[in-house]
């Protein structure tokens, strides 16, 4: 088993001579969470004030992976119709670390899981990172964007129950913890948004 | 390969709009479209549907169009009926073809009607009405033999607000008009 301070520490980047680099640094909820985890919300919503997409609390975390629930149905379509064929998933956390002067979070490995009607267009990260140790409440800078193909008829959807498996897209969070010897990464987490 | 719409000026009716642009002029939806269906350059007929503060595209004279089309072009003779009249693409070659008898037209949104039926290709074989496709009932003996069905939008929910499909829409389609149209054909399908 490999436990979480060890992977803290394999991660250390640009370490110069003279100190210590950032230890203990990971990813949290908030300053006083456990474990690796953070919160993540999507934030756009339809004419009538719909949202498909189900929250990720602290709690829904294993294994530094989280699944964010896109429930297929009118939600989804009134979103997509409402805001230009976008979701929009913002992130919040607190970069626990020890010795570190600075912090920066990133998002990234964007993947499309499955697709099964090519629904979508791209996956980024939009807005600028955070810098902030604490943001739990201004949220990690980068927002994740899911832009959806306009087919001709409506946009297209990713998929609920295709043969065994739900289409999803997948990104992963990152933090840095910096100070005058080097900068560590934080363990990244995954999220996964599947459509179900 | 295209048919390309000519005539329907510019405007906008409740929640619906024509826009006469290129492949890289117009709303979001569409250029999004243009990039996922590789529009070439070129002057474009779009006929959009407003959702709360967004159009979306619904219908464009583009190449795709013309290949999604191609069911149709295949069988276009004796009486035809379509559901959904959309910026009028498909009247271009119903138009042009002397197999075909009469074209039965329904339409259910009156914005549509407004917009693009006193502008859009058509001769005395093409006829109106201006219904439901889903709970129209045709007059007593009504007969087809090709039904076109292209009224569906990935938007389309039953009454519990699940998302029906393309394939939803087709089984309703068929169930209805299985017994009055001899060949019944439908976008994406």
């Amino acid at each position: 088993m490999i436990m979480p301070a060890v992977i803290g520490t394999i991660a250390q980047e640009g370490q110069a001579g003279g100190g210590a680099v950032p230890t203990s640094v990971f990813i949290r909820a908030t300053s006083s969470s456990a474990n690796s985890t953070l919160s993540a919300e999507q934030t756009l919503t339809g004419s009538g004030g719909e949202n498909p997409v189900d929250e990720i609390t602290a709690g829904e975390w294993s294994s530094r992976e989280a699944t964010m629930t896109l429930n297929y149905g009118g939600e989804y379509t009134a979103v997509l119709n409402n805001n230009s064929g976008r979701l929009d998933i913002e992130m919040y956390g607190y970069i626990e670390a020890t010795g570190a002067t600075s912090y920066e979070w990133d998002t990234g490995s964007f993947v499309e899981v499955q697709d099964t009607y090519n629904a979508v267009s791209s996956i980024s990260a939009i807005g600028t990172a955070s810098t902030n140790q604490d943001a739990t409440s201004s949220g990690i800078g980068e927002t994740v964007r899911i832009q959806h193909n306009s087919g001709g008829r409506g946009y297209l959807l990713l998929q609920p129950y295709i043969e065994t498996d739900n289409d999803a897209v997948a990104w992963k969070i990152f933090a840095d913890a910096t100070n005058a010897s080097g900068t560590t990464s934080a363990p990244s987490l995954q999220i996964t948004l599947e459509s179900q | 390969m295209r048919w390309q719409v000519t005539g329907i000026p510019d405007g906008e009716s409740g929640d619906y709009k024509i826009h006469n642009c290129t492949e890289s002029t117009g709303e979001d939806s569409w250029l999004n479209y243009v990039n996922y269906a590789n529009v070439p350059s070129g002057d474009y007929t779009v006929l959009y549907r407003r959702f709360g503060t967004s159009w979306l595209n619904i219908m464009q004279d583009t190449n795709r169009e013309y290949d999604e089309h191609d069911w149709l072009v295949q069988r276009m003779s004796g009486d035809v009926l379509i559901g959904g009249l959309g910026i009028g693409m498909i009247h271009i070659p119903l138009l042009a073809s002397s197999d075909v008898t009469s074209v039965t037209i329904v339409e259910k949104e009156q914005d549509v009607i407004d917009l693009v039926w006193d502008h859009c290709a058509k001769d005395d074989r093409f006829t109106l009405v201006h219904d439901d496709i889903h709970t129209w009932t045709p007059p007593e003996g009504s007969s087809w033999d090709v039904g076109w069905f292209d009224t569906w939008l990935t938007t389309d929910c039953d009454e519990d607000g699940n998302i029906i499909g393309s394939e939803g829409y087709k089984t309703m389609i068929e169930n209805k008009y299985g017994s009055l149209v001899t060949e019944i054909g439908g976008w994406n399908w």
